[in-house]
């Protein structure tokens, strides 16, 4: 999506119904974002408001140079990052690895948004995370331990645990479709 | 897991879409007003204590101005008594000699 040059001028400015303009435009995809990493529909509203903030706040230092939306994005994530450090959320995945999935998603060719969150939310938030930021935001370990300050070799093991813990859940689902 | 299973999951996520309530955007409008009150504050805060300072600024210079010129009235006006002093022994013997020379005449 090209963002209008004009519209964020106005934003600038503190043009109230242009922020609103960019607001309606950008919302469901960083809603999505921030519902990825939170399981909480409420707690995602939350952080999709301070991203927005954010957003108004450092436009002033964005520089027109690459995405406009991949900006938002990075600060979407910077942002459930934060609240989820504050909770300490990454110390909890291990003792939650024998929790059993308890909806049932049915897992075809190409899985739609609201399938993946079904399965994300089975995730404790440690595994979560780092499957997000590893797998769909394209992360490496370092910069994952940097970002949540943990070992690498912990980012490795969430990985590996979330990949087992979706494997046994897509299996489940199909055996039940199957069965 | 399967490369497939992971990349179709990695699509279902980056063309992911989730409305927020509409309640969302009330939020966010009184968290940017407040935080716009907040700014104003601050800047009147700010322009109250430029001002303060810009004043007491403004009394010291009159003040060292002030004394300056006391000093330099004071000085001029010690050294004109000073000269006058000093031309008064001077002018003394002139006295006691016109008078001296008057006696002689008379």
């Amino acid at each position: 999506m090209i963002y209008d040059i004009h519209i964020l001028n106005q934003c600038l400015s503190g043009d109230r119904s242009a922020q609103q303009t960019l607001y309606q435009s950008l919302s469901p995809t960083l809603m999505a974002i921030c519902r990825r990493y939170l399981k909480v529909t409420e707690e995602a509203e939350d952080i999709l408001v301070e991203t927005f903030v954010k957003i108004f706040k450092n436009l002033p230092k964005f520089k027109n140079q690459g995405s406009f939306e991949g900006w938002c994005k990075r600060i979407a994530v910077n942002e459930c990052l934060m609240h989820l450090r504050k909770k300490q959320h990454f110390h909890l995945s291990i003792e939650y690895a024998q929790h059993v999935a308890q909806n049932t998603v049915e897992i075809h060719d190409q899985m739609s948004y609201e399938e993946l969150i079904t399965l994300m939310d089975e995730l404790p938030a440690g595994y979560r995370t780092i499957f997000n930021l590893y797998v769909i935001e394209g992360y490496k370990h370092k910069e994952i331990a940097e970002q949540l300050g943990i070992s690498i070799n912990t980012s490795k093991s969430q990985l590996i645990h979330a990949k087992r813990r979706l494997k046994v859940m897509i299996k489940k689902k199909q055996s039940n479709r199957i069965g | 897991m399967t490369n497939n299973e992971l990349q179709s999951m990695v699509n279902a996520a980056q063309g992911g879409k989730s409305q927020p309530t509409p309640q969302v955007w009330d939020r966010l409008e009184s968290r940017l007003d407040s935080d716009f009150k907040d700014k104003k504050i601050k800047l009147l805060t700010l322009q109250k204590k430029l001002l303060a300072i810009a004043s007491c600024l403004l009394i010291a210079t009159v003040a060292v101005i002030g004394f300056s010129t006391q000093q330099s009235v004071n000085d001029s006006f010690e050294q004109s008594s000073l000269a006058k002093t000093q031309q008064t022994p001077s002018n003394l013997y002139d006295v006691h000699n016109v008078r001296k020379l008057n006696r002689i005449y008379n």
